[in-house]
């Protein structure tokens, strides 16, 4: 069998062309450190190639959400803290406060709440990078108000100051009973509420007796009446009877008068007449007396504290109903218009942030101004900054115990939610979301580990090929150059 | 006189070494030329009453093994069949860019999901909102360009078939000349070698074009026949013919009904009969069939692909599902939907039970009567039944409609307005209905839910729905896609989904939602696009079907690349064989030399011999 010269000469340029591409093609590889420049150079690798790189993108995206919501949780449990730090404050200085007026009738620990109060507004109103962390999803305006605006109001707007003097005059009443009508007939002393159903004054809850010969029947009816009817079996000295009161602000209290047969009466103490109607009426005239130091003193602080629940609490406040205050019986909503709102951010159930953090992990997290622990703190120190005293007024001492008393209560928050837990709450997710970050990192980095693998050419082994196909090409030009010398034509004559 | 008789002989010698020389020179000076094939005289003695008085020599024939070249032929054809196919698959292979740019399409649809996922760490950032909408942009872009790449190749496989056709023709009308000078050839005794020799290279031309069937005849002509059997060149060369558009889009199709068809098709003349032969089937190898198969087969299903994968992705986003509310109708129980938002395309997805036997039922609405009756494949789902329904009509007739084609135990109804209710046989209690629900691809982009129609079909902006009117709206959905112009106007509404009451900006609800709906909902995409069978249809997210659509083309990509390097071998090896039989070798063409040289000398060694023996005899007596 003959090999044809054309044929042979294009069999050695074929393979030459064939030996060049395969040495261009490993070059490539080592410059550009890649094995293939297009997905089907890949071959079947193609779609592990795809799947991966998909999931690392998706993954980087994950890690950079984990990294903000830590950061917005950072900022916010600093935040917290602070008020944590408040409150144990106003908790210690609450005991050891003292009853000394400075020139604007306010305590030492009255100023503090005022520097205090506005502390933590100015804490709610943070934002990081324009995005306002404690109003919920409503992050583009600040969520808290100004702190005068919403102590003192303006013009047109009611601030917690107003909303405190109308409730005061709504739950003492315009003869500082507390709205309660007393009555006494014969042997018969009577008190009741002066309307039903009313929201303000005291409520007559209960009674506990131990004078004998008397009668005690209620609170009963409507509006609700007590009647305590004396007999001829007059009360023994020293027998009491405790007449329960539910404050404005739910709370009770207990009023206690002691039978007396010493005259004159002291406090807390009635006389013992020579017949049950003379018993009456000196109960009567005990009971009023300490009926209207309990109101100015007692009932004025809870109705304060009530005041303040209706314009923290309530969404929208809850303002007095109707004039004149001093004989009101409803709560009607404060507008936009008429009242100062002092939380202007997100009031819906949604959660306050949330973030996917996995393809099938979305966490809500943050904490927002509404949050129950924080108001609990506001109302307290925007009380104690708002409450004026007169050192001539001989129940300030008393009505100021009383208001300390209430404050120290509530920022003790026995069974009820406080800074304190929100802190842990956020914490506990800050570490949940730094595992997940953890985790998904060196997720991210053995996938690209696996993608390297199978994209990345080894400069090794491509330079060792590189090596073997230059040897294949100098041969084959070696062989070309012998065999064009070989022909017949050259040996003949 | 023998010393006559002699001289003859010497004579005759001498002229059949001349040839000889002749046919020698002629192989060495064509050594190089390609298509020669060696050619070679044969001797044979002459003889006269028993006597050998000379020899005779025969004009030039070819050394050539016909089976071998038509065995060539047809692996040659393979190959530049599966060469053409590679290179056009090579370029969507490119374009797809490389693995790491992150350029492919499904790399696009993992950089809008990022953005979305920043977007709903953020929503209140316009930058990062503004970002979503770049990577949407881009997405939608990149569907276009793949688009416009698809329907360009076809273009350039109309082109292509055009110049092939006019090629083929050239080599028909060449081959039937050479015919000509053949059988003229042939007739006179002349050598019609070479002809033969251009002729074959004509017809491995034409071989290369399409796959032929070469007939030799009698009379040194042949003929030529398609691989179907349809004659190409007889006594005379039929003319193919090509009507080639100028330009194609993704609705231009191959159809046998002349009325239907939008790009061009390959016709055979011959006498006063024309056959369409792409009708027929006759191309099976070579450019021709490649470039057919391209256009009207490869390259439309790329684009259904994409197609696919761009109207699934606007549904994902912007589909809103509303379950029935109960309603009875005495006895009956059963669901109300309302369906006055319903576009063209959207569906009431029922499922009822009747006798035990649960059924799930699609109504679509149409708005074209002539495309009804609808089959169950109008649906990616294998499981249900398709109803169209026309709803042109007042809603009396598509009650009447539904009613028709529903089972007598479900009834349907209209209480009010454009509410329809679905209630089963009541006292009767055969049947239950199970579920009603709408699925809506609304308008408005607030107050409708949570998901967005955040592209649209077209510079229009038309609403993608799904529309099976005309030839249906999902075709080409892929290169109209763009990205809504009122979100872009107002990047506000990626976040803001209710009007009353308001969303605050930094609510993520919507986000969060479109991130689902793109990666963690799946979905049921057509096979007949390619991927996935009809009974078990591809299941799964949007963004898994876009690599599954990149890892598709680069398969197939790869496996075109694999076959020409294959069919490259086949071809080589039988090249070489064909080669190496009838090409020219130049050392044995020279060694032939030697021994004419020789022969020459002693036949002009005898002539002078004999010369002066006569000579000799002629001065005998003088």
């Amino acid at each position: 069998m003959q090999i044809s010269s054309l044929a042979r000469t294009l069999r050695l340029q074929e393979n030459v062309t064939t030996i060049k591409q395969s040495q261009d093609d490993l070059s490539r590889q080592l410059v550009t450190g890649k094995k293939a420049e297009t997905f089907g150079g890949l071959g079947s690798d193609a779609a592990v190639v795809l799947s991966l790189r998909d999931q690392v993108t998706s993954m980087e995206g994950y890690v950079k959400t984990m990294d903000l919501v830590n950061l917005r949780l950072g900022i916010q449990s600093g935040a917290l803290t602070r008020m944590d730090e408040i409150s144990s404050k106003v908790k210690t200085d609450a005991l050891t406060t003292t009853f000394d007026l400075n020139g604007s009738g306010q305590t030492q620990l009255q100023l503090n709440a005022a520097s205090q109060f506005d502390e933590i507004t100015s804490l709610l109103n943070t934002e990081l990078e324009g995005r306002h962390l404690f109003g919920g999803t409503d992050t583009a305006d600040p969520p808290v108000a100004l702190p005068g605006l919403i102590l003192d109001g303006d013009t047109t707007h009611a601030g917690l100051k107003q909303l405190v003097s109308e409730r005061a005059q709504a739950d003492m009443g315009s003869d500082d009973r507390a709205r309660l009508t007393l009555n006494t007939v014969g042997n018969t002393f009577s008190v009741a509420e002066d309307a039903d159903p009313s929201v303000f004054g005291t409520k007559l809850f209960g009674t506990t007796s131990t004078l004998s010969g008397t009668t005690v029947t209620g609170p009963v009816g409507s509006p609700p009446n007590l009647d305590i009817a004396f007999s001829a079996t007059l009360p023994q000295h020293g027998e009491s009877i405790g007449i329960e009161f539910t404050m404005p602000d739910g709370t009770k209290e207990t009023l206690t008068f002691k039978a007396t047969s010493i005259s004159p009466a002291g406090e807390g103490e009635f006389l013992i007449g020579a017949d049950e109607n003379t018993t009456a009426a000196n109960f009567h005239s005990a009971f009023d007396t300490a009926l209207q130091e309990f109101t100015k003193t007692t009932v004025k602080s809870a109705s304060a504290a009530e005041a303040a629940n209706n314009f923290f609490e309530s969404n929208p406040p809850q303002r007095v109903n109707g004039a004149p205050l001093s004989s009101a019986t409803s709560m009607v909503d404060g507008t936009s218009t008429d009242t100062v709102f002092w939380y202007t951010g997100d009031t819906s159930s949604n959660a306050p942030g949330l973030a996917k953090i996995g393809d099938n992990e979305v966490v809500s997290y943050g904490v927002r101004a509404d949050d129950s622990s924080i108001i609990d703190l506001m109302k307290t120190t925007a009380l104690l900054s708002i409450t004026t005293f007169s050192s001539s007024d001989p129940l300030g001492s008393k009505e100021y115990d009383e208001m300390v008393e209430r404050a120290a209560d509530t920022v003790s928050f026995q069974g009820q939610r406080a800074p304190l837990d929100a802190l842990m709450e956020m914490g506990f997710l800050q570490s949940k979301i730094d595992s997940a970050k953890g985790q998904t990192q060196s997720a991210i980095s053995v996938s690209t580990g696996i993608v390297d693998d199978v994209e990345n050419a080894d400069s090794f082994e491509v330079a060792a090929k590189l090596g073997v196909v230059q040897t294949q090409l100098e041969a084959a030009y070696q062989v070309t150059a012998r065999i064009s010398s070989l022909s017949l034509l050259n040996f003949l004559r | 006189m023998t010393l006559t008789n002699a001289l003859h002989s010497s004579i005759s010698g001498l002229n059949a070494t001349q040839a000889g020389i002749d046919v020698v020179s002629r192989n060495i000076a064509n050594a190089s030329t390609p298509g020669y094939t060696r050619k070679s005289i044969t001797t044979e003695s002459v003889l006269a009453n028993g006597q050998s008085i000379g020899v005779a020599y025969s004009a030039a024939k070819r050394e050539i093994d016909i089976f071998q070249q038509q065995q060539l032929r047809i692996a040659r054809a393979d190959t530049i069949s599966s060469q053409t196919k590679s290179d056009y698959l090579a370029r969507i292979d490119t374009a797809m860019g490389s693995p790491e740019s992150g350029l492919s399409l499904a790399g696009r649809l993992a950089d809008l999901t990022t953005s979305l996922q920043a977007m709903a760490t953020t929503p209140e950032n316009s930058a990062i909102r503004s970002n979503v909408l770049n990577e949407a942009d881009d997405l939608a872009d990149s569907l276009n360009g793949m688009s416009d790449l698809v329907q360009k190749l076809r273009l350039e496989a109309e082109s292509g078939l055009g110049s092939a056709v006019a090629d083929a023709n050239t080599q028909l009308k060449r081959i039937a000349d050479i015919n000509d000078q053949i059988v003229r050839a042939t007739a006179t005794n002349g050598s019609a070698a070479d002809l033969e020799d251009l002729r074959d290279q004509a017809i491995d031309r034409l071989s290369e074009l399409m796959d032929i069937n070469v007939v030799a005849r009698d009379d040194g002509a042949v003929s030529l026949f398609t691989g179907g059997g349809f004659a190409l060149l007889d006594s005379a060369a039929a003319n193919l013919s090509f009507d080639e558009r100028t330009s194609l889009n993704a609705t231009s199709a191959y159809s046998t009904d002349p009325t239907k068809r939008t790009v061009g098709t390959i016709s055979l003349s011959a006498g006063s009969t024309t056959v369409d032969l792409i009708a027929a089937d006759a191309f099976r190898s070579g450019e021709i069939a490649a470039l057919i198969e391209l256009r009207d087969k490869t390259l439309p299903e790329a684009q259904a692909q994409l197609d696919e994968l761009a109207s699934e992705m606007i549904l994902a986003l912007s589909t809103e599902t509303t379950n029935g509310t109960a309603a009875t109708s005495g006895a009956a129980n059963g669901f109300d939907v309302e369906t006055a938002s319903m576009l063209s395309g959207n569906t009431i997805d029922l499922t009822y039970t009747i006798g035990g036997v649960t059924s799930s039922v699609t109504i679509v609405k149409v708005e074209d009567p002539s495309i009804l009756p609808l089959t169950n494949a109008a649906t990616n789902n294998p499981n249900d039944t398709v109803i169209g329904i026309d709803w042109t009509q007042p809603i009396a007739g598509i009650v009447t409609d539904i009613n028709t084609a529903l089972p007598s135990e479900v009834v349907a109804s209209n209480p009010s307005g454009t509410v329809l209710r679905f209630v089963d046989d009541g006292a009767v209690g055969t049947s239950d209905i199970d579920a009603v629900a709408t699925s809506i691809t609304p308008a408005a982009l607030v107050d409708a839910g949570t998901g967005l129609a955040l592209f649209v079909d077209g510079n229009s902006q038309t609403i993608y729905s799904n529309s099976l009117d005309g030839d249906g709206q999902k075709l080409g959905i892929a290169q109209r896609i763009r990205v809504n112009s009122t979100v872009e106007a107002d990047n506000s509404l990626l976040v803001a989904y209710n009007t009353n009451p308001a969303t605050s900006i930094g609510d993520p609800a919507r986000p969060l939602d479109l991130i689902e709906r793109l990666t963690n909902n799946n979905r049921t995409y057509s096979a007949d696009v390619g991927i996935g069978s009809s009974t078990s249809p591809f299941l799964g997210t949007v963004d898994a079907f876009a690599r599954r659509i990149v890892d598709f083309q680069s398969s197939q990509a790869a496996n075109a690349k694999t076959a020409v390097a294959s069919n490259k071998i086949v071809s080589d090896t039988l090249q070489s064989r064909h080669d190496a039989n009838a090409g020219v070798d130049i050392d044995s063409e020279l060694s032939n030399l030697l021994v004419l040289e020789n022969a020459y000398s002693a036949n002009a060694r005898v002539m002078t011999t004999v010369k002066e023996l006569m000579d000799i005899m002629l001065s005998i007596g003088r």
